[in-house]
């Protein structure tokens, strides 16, 4: 039993060993590893890189970059490379929430469809196939705009961004049900798992040991996309005024940004690194995406 | 012989001048033509005079209609509509003329029957929402002769409560709207009023396109139109103001002040908001009724910093006793409430407010329990959301924690009592609110509506600061002998001894007074009206503005053949008498 | 597989599959029909269980008393219990009557209606360039696949796309509105609104084109975000159908690469694009409550959008109500040309 287990450990480090030893060749998904490792530190450390505060005022108010301060400052005093560290962690934590927890609602409704079929398969597929039809931006405002009404009752204040946050899973998990019960479907059909079933195999054991290893590089994709999607969505309706007042995220600071008519005034300082932080994080998920989706898909690969 | 010729040629400077209304005045005739582009945050929705609900409705039938009497840009009541106005000795009874040459934009004439129709309409329908309030105190209403109407009323209202809220309601004609429900009518296919421009077209979400109303019985208009466009982006509106395309921008982002600064063509302008933000304690909670305790409060808000930090030096520290600190009736010699933390903590102190469980900051109140407090503020006002979370770092300093609640509106008004008594309301410690058009610089009725238990603001129904100290009662009977009281000087001593009590009693903290900023175009376009607490885009501007150079073959050019015909004639005849 | 796709153009097999079709479109339609209702559905609870009523437009009015506003609730049938409303608003709905704005005091499919000539416009516009400029870019970078012109397509691709919509809107203000104003360069574009008041009487032909010259910033920021996504799709579409057994053979047997590419790969590929199109008009649509904000274009995105800020319930109930029929329209379109081209897909 032992030696086993060991053997499976063996096989899954050669496994990963070989899927690391594509992903290395494709210069684009190192490219946003290296990326999406830096902003991520960047995010993490963001309190002990900086001297400042992100509400801290000083003395310089409205300067360029310079004089101690590397991305200048706001009208307030605060330090612009504070703030946009901490709406790196703001927008990253909204892109880690949103999406994990998408693909997450997703497969497990994906994988029941697909495993229950019959009509419980249809009524579900029916539910997500509408939702799916309406269209994502307007139901994510309307939604956001509602939200508040409940969330502000009560003692409870639920932050504006995390709000932001489980709109987008409400409106974005029937996709990746989508596309994992077609996944698991296949992958129901397949030998390893009847020859299971024929076995005597209980159900839940096959969902845990034959099942979900074998959707997880689709899941792995998609909780990158998702991940991309929702901080650009998260963006979106910053700008539409929708976003947090109280916490600063990328999509705030470019809303705010926008709304003094920084590119006018020559502020760049106040417009830009937002714009190039949030296009840095999307593009560094869309790299990791694609170099994913051509270990995921081998034709895919360069002849 | 020379008769002849200067008879033909007084025929033809005549017939010029005929065409050429510029030519009055040689030398300072207004130029007429051009259109002047006045740009509008947003849509219009409704244009109803009685039902309105933004400032962009408002703006646009400020153009399209006229009351009996207007505030100038230094708020004295000019009449418009009427020719002049009287009132008997105990001022019940007021009668205002009618002027005799104005005309509907459909070209019938303004009659006093119009005027006596929107005001018996006002009079008998309390549920329309914009109203004055002392439609409800008048007791008959009359018409007499052919241009006067004569307003009685239960009792004695002042000048200032006639003129500036009964007399400033736009008057619609009867002949279009005797037949329809007033509340849901849009009007917005052709609104038909009596002012300075005429509507043309309303392409929704895009622009309005007004057109002087050439019969219009003031002088003015000058310019041939008037278009606003609607422009919600701030960059946007900046970008049009600097190429040309727009001829005023309101409250520009500060930066774009120095900005606007360089280019010669573009003017700022900067006035005083009838708008003030307060900061609500809610009194009918401990320690919130505390009059020792808001004191210390408002002393430990440095107001100042944000005034000049938050709203970029626009605007002013709003004196305590909620008044604006200009006009007849401002009394300057109230307490004042200059930061200073030291007095704020040494009254905290006095209070037994201590710091003694935990030692982590924060005071205690007498029961033992810190001295903390939820905030609860607008989230859609990102302004109002920095000034709390200034507010948050003040009271640090001062042992007092404050959490900022950012709510949506909706909630946020309903909790604090705006909509009456409900469920939840009251339920909050603080709130952060503002207030707009109470009118103190020379209204002085004000305090009435503000304070007064018997005004409706100040009522338990409302009351949003919950204030029920002595102070209140006194406030309340000192507000309700002014609005029934006719005498100037008594007024005023009134209206002074209620500041002093409301700056002593605190029931609001009020933070500041918010300033309007307006860039303005001066290259194509003379004659801004300006004044301290105006937009430059205001009524008596749209009436004096005109083109800076005249268009080329326009009415300029008739006016200069004009002069070229007298002084060839008059050198002719000159000539010929020489000749004989 | 191969061959019965091949085989969709022949008659004969039109033929017997028309029955198909049939029954094939009635179940589409089935479907976006309850998707309909249920969006409906939706939107109508959405804002009729959740706190606040309508009538709370009056209450940002401080100077509206309560009584007053009560009076108003009885005006309008606000009063009524739940249910029953939502019976009123579906059989209101069924006659056309999409509801009534308070604050604009019309009927909203009045209100509505003004703004869907230019959605439809804008939106219609950039469709159409997406669908034939996406689908042909898509193949050439595809056939050229690892070429210096694909590193530059998939990079460009992927940069357009981190970056939000209404950033490069803004970037395209500044520049082409702007910078290009005051500099003379050669051509500028408004930045706002969608034609030049009074234009309309300048006969047809400069109407025509003051409307597509403001048309054309918008357009170019949604079109560009669209050609890259249709190409991005179309590319790997033909990138997986080029490594298709039945493209090796067909190489084998001699065929040269044009014809290859144009009567087998490219076929083969559009296919998926076309299903995509249901999803690409969401997609859209999404864009165009970005795009018509940033620059000030009356369409119904950006009615919806302030709708939703002035809380004109009504309004933004109708404006969801049009936005999703559109979709739905749209996508049940696609899905009726899918029927027509692709017999496989009913088999289904």
């Amino acid at each position: 039993m032992a030696t086993i287990r060991r053997d499976n450990i063996r096989r899954k480090i050669s496994k990963w060993g070989r899927t690391w030893k594509i992903y290395r060749r494709n210069w684009m998904g190192v490219t946003g590893l290296i990326l999406l490792s830096t902003l991520v530190t960047l995010a993490i450390l963001g309190p002990s890189i900086t001297p400042y505060e992100s509400h801290e005022r000083s003395e310089d108010i409205f300067q360029p970059p310079g004089n101690g301060h590397l991305l200048g400052t706001n009208r307030f005093g605060e330090d612009v490379f504070t703030i946009l560290l901490d709406s790196l962690r703001i927008s990253l934590l909204v892109g880690v929430i949103a999406g994990s927890l998408t693909v997450i609602i997703g497969t497990t409704i994906g994988v029941t469809s697909a495993y229950i079929g019959g009509w419980g398969d249809t009524l579900i597929m029916r539910i997500t196939d509408v939702i799916l039809v309406l269209p994502a931006l307007p139901l994510m405002l309307l939604l956001a705009s509602l939200a508040p009404l409940l969330a502000d009752v009560g003692d409870f204040l639920v932050p504006r961004w995390l709000i932001i946050a489980i709109v987008y899973v409400v409106v974005f998990w029937p996709v990746s049900a989508r596309l994992i019960r077609g996944q698991a479907l296949s992958l129901k059909q397949r030998a390893f798992i009847t020859s299971a079933k024929s076995a005597g195999a209980k159900n839940g054991y096959i969902i845990r040991k034959h099942l979900l290893p074998n959707v997880f590089p689709l899941m792995l994709t998609m909780i990158i996309t998702s991940m991309r999607q929702a901080i650009l969505y998260e963006a979106f309706l910053s700008y539409l005024g929708l976003g947090d007042p109280w916490n600063w995220s990328l999509g705030m600071m470019l809303s705010v940004a926008q709304n003094q008519a920084s590119l006018a005034t020559g502020a760049w300082w106040m417009y830009f690194p937002p714009g190039i932080a949030i296009a840095l994080t999307t593009l560094s998920f869309a790299f990791i995406g694609i170099a994913f989706d051509e270990i995921v898909n081998p034709r895919l690969r360069k002849r | 012989m020379n008769k002849k010729l200067l008879t033909i040629s007084a025929i033809v400077v005549g017939f010029i001048l005929a065409f050429t209304p510029s030519l009055m005045v040689i030398g300072q005739d207004p130029i007429y033509g051009g259109t002047l582009n006045t740009p509008l945050g947003a849509d219009a929705h409704a244009l109803n005079p009685f039902t309105w609900g933004t400032t962009y409705e408002w703006y646009v039938m400020a153009h399209i209609y006229d009351s009996l009497v207007a505030l100038d840009t230094e708020r004295q009541p000019v009449p418009v509509l009427c020719s002049g106005w009287s009132h008997n000795e105990t001022y019940e009874q007021w009668t205002f003329t009618l002027v005799d040459n104005a005309f509907w934009h459909d070209g019938t004439p303004v009659t006093i029957d119009d005027v006596y129709f929107t005001y018996d309409l006002l009079m008998n329908d309390d549920a329309i929402p914009r109203r004055s309030w002392l439609f409800d105190e008048i007791t008959s209403l009359e018409i007499v002769g052919t241009d006067q109407i004569v307003i009685t009323f239960g009792w004695g209202p002042k000048p200032a409560d006639v003129l500036f809220d009964l007399a400033t309601t736009w008057i619609v004609p009867e002949h279009i709207w005797d037949t329809i429900d007033l509340y849901t009518f849009a009007n917005d296919v052709n609104p038909i009023g009596s002012g300075p421009f005429k509507f043309v077209e309303w392409a929704r979400a895009q622009y309005f396109r007004l057109a002087a109303h050439t019969e219009y019985h003031l002088d003015g208009p000058y310019i041939d139109e008037k278009i606003l466009p609607i422009i919600s982006e701030v960059e946007t509106a900046y970008y049009a103001l600097s190429v040309g395309d727009i001829e005023v921008m309101a409250n520009p982002p500060p930066e774009l002040e120095a900005v606007a600064d360089v280019d010669p063509n573009i003017a700022i302008h900067e006035s005083l908001q009838d708008y003030w933000v307060y900061l609500g304690l809610n009194q009918r909670r401990y320690p919130n009724n505390i009059k020792e305790f808001r004191q210390a409060v408002m002393y430990g808000i440095n107001r100042s910093e944000i005034v000049d930090i938050i709203r970029y030096g626009r605007g002013e520290v709003c004196p305590a006793s909620c008044s604006l600190p200009y006009g007849a009736y401002y009394n300057p010699a109230v307490k004042q409430y200059d930061y200073n933390v030291a007095t704020a903590n040494s009254m905290l102190d006095a209070l037994g407010f201590l710091d003694n469980v935990g030692d982590d900051g924060i005071r205690e109140d007498a029961n033992g329990t810190d001295l903390s407090f939820d905030l609860i503020v607008s989230a859609d006002a990102q302004v109002s959301v920095d000034t709390c979370r200034f507010i948050q770092e003040y009271m640090l300093e001062i042992g007092i924690e404050v959490t900022v609640v950012p709510l949506i509106w909706d909630v946020l008004w309903q909790t604090v009592g705006g909509t009456g008594s409900v469920s939840n309301t009251y339920d909050y410690d603080w709130a952060f609110l503002g207030w707009v058009g109470f009118w103190s610089d020379f209204h002085p009725s004000w305090a009435r509506w503000l304070f007064s238990a018997n005004g409706w603001w100040g009522s338990d129904q409302v009351n949003i600061p919950g204030w029920n100290s002595t102070a209140r009662w006194e406030v309340t009977a000192l507000a309700d002998e002014i609005l029934y009281e006719t005498d100037e000087a008594v007024i005023q001593t009134k209206l002074d001894a209620l500041q002093v009590i409301v700056a002593e009693d605190l029931p609001y903290l009020p933070i500041n007074i918010l300033g309007g900023t307006f860039l303005y175009r001066t290259d194509e376009f003379k004659g801004w009206v300006l004044g301290p607490t105006t937009d430059p885009d205001n009524w008596m501007t749209w009436l004096a503005i005109q083109l800076i150079v005249a268009p080329e073959g326009g009415p300029g050019y008739l006016a200069l053949s004009a002069i070229f015909t007298l002084v060839v004639t008059v050198g002719l005849v000159k000539y010929r008498r020489k000749k004989q | 597989m191969f061959k019965s796709i091949l085989c969709i153009s022949g008659l004969t097999i039109c033929g017997v599959t028309i029955m198909g079709l049939k029954s094939y479109i009635a179940k589409k339609l089935l479907f976006a029909a309850v998707a309909y209702f249920v969006a409906i559905t939706l939107v109508f609870f959405l804002y009729h269980v959740l706190p606040g009523n309508p009538a709370n437009v009056f209450a940002l009015d401080p100077r509206v008393p309560p009584d007053v506003r009560e009076a108003l609730l009885i005006r309008w049938g606000l009063n009524e219990p739940l249910w029953k409303q939502y019976f009123i608003f579906l059989g209101n709905l069924l006659q056309g009557d999409l509801g009534y704005s308070f604050l604009h005091k019309k009927p909203v499919s009045e209100v509505i209606g003004v703004s869907i000539p230019w959605t439809l416009l804008l939106l219609g516009t950039s469709f159409i360039l997406n669908a034939v400029i996406g689908i042909l870019l898509g193949a050439i970078v595809a056939w050229r696949r690892g070429s210096k012109l694909d590193t530059g397509f998939v990079l460009t691709y992927n940069v357009y796309n981190a970056l939000p919509l209404f950033f490069v809107g803004m970037l395209f203000i500044a520049l082409f509105g702007f910078t290009a104003r005051i500099n003379n360069w050669p051509i500028w574009f408004p930045t706002y609104g969608a034609q030049t008041p009074g234009a309309s009487e300048t006969g047809f032909f400069s109407y025509l084109g003051d409307v597509l010259w403001h048309l054309f910033l918008p357009l170019l920021v949604l079109t560009i975000s669209g050609v890259l996504g249709w190409s991005w799709f179309m590319r790997g579409n033909l990138i997986s159908v080029l490594t298709e057994d039945y493209i090796k053979t067909a190489r084998a047997k001699g065929l040269n690469e044009n014809q290859v590419l144009f009567k087998h790969a490219f076929r083969n590929a559009i296919l998926p694009v076309i299903t995509n199109i249901g999803m690409s008009i969401g997609g859209l649509i999404g864009g165009a409550v970005l795009i018509e904000t940033v620059f000030s274009y009356p369409g119904t995105g950006r009615m919806l959008y302030d709708a939703l800020m002035r809380r004109d319930y009504p309004l933004v109930q109708g404006a969801f109500v049009i936005i999703a029929g559109l979709t739905l329209l749209g996508l049940l379109l696609a899905e009726i040309v899918y029927g027509f081209v692709d017999p496989r897909i009913r088999t289904e």
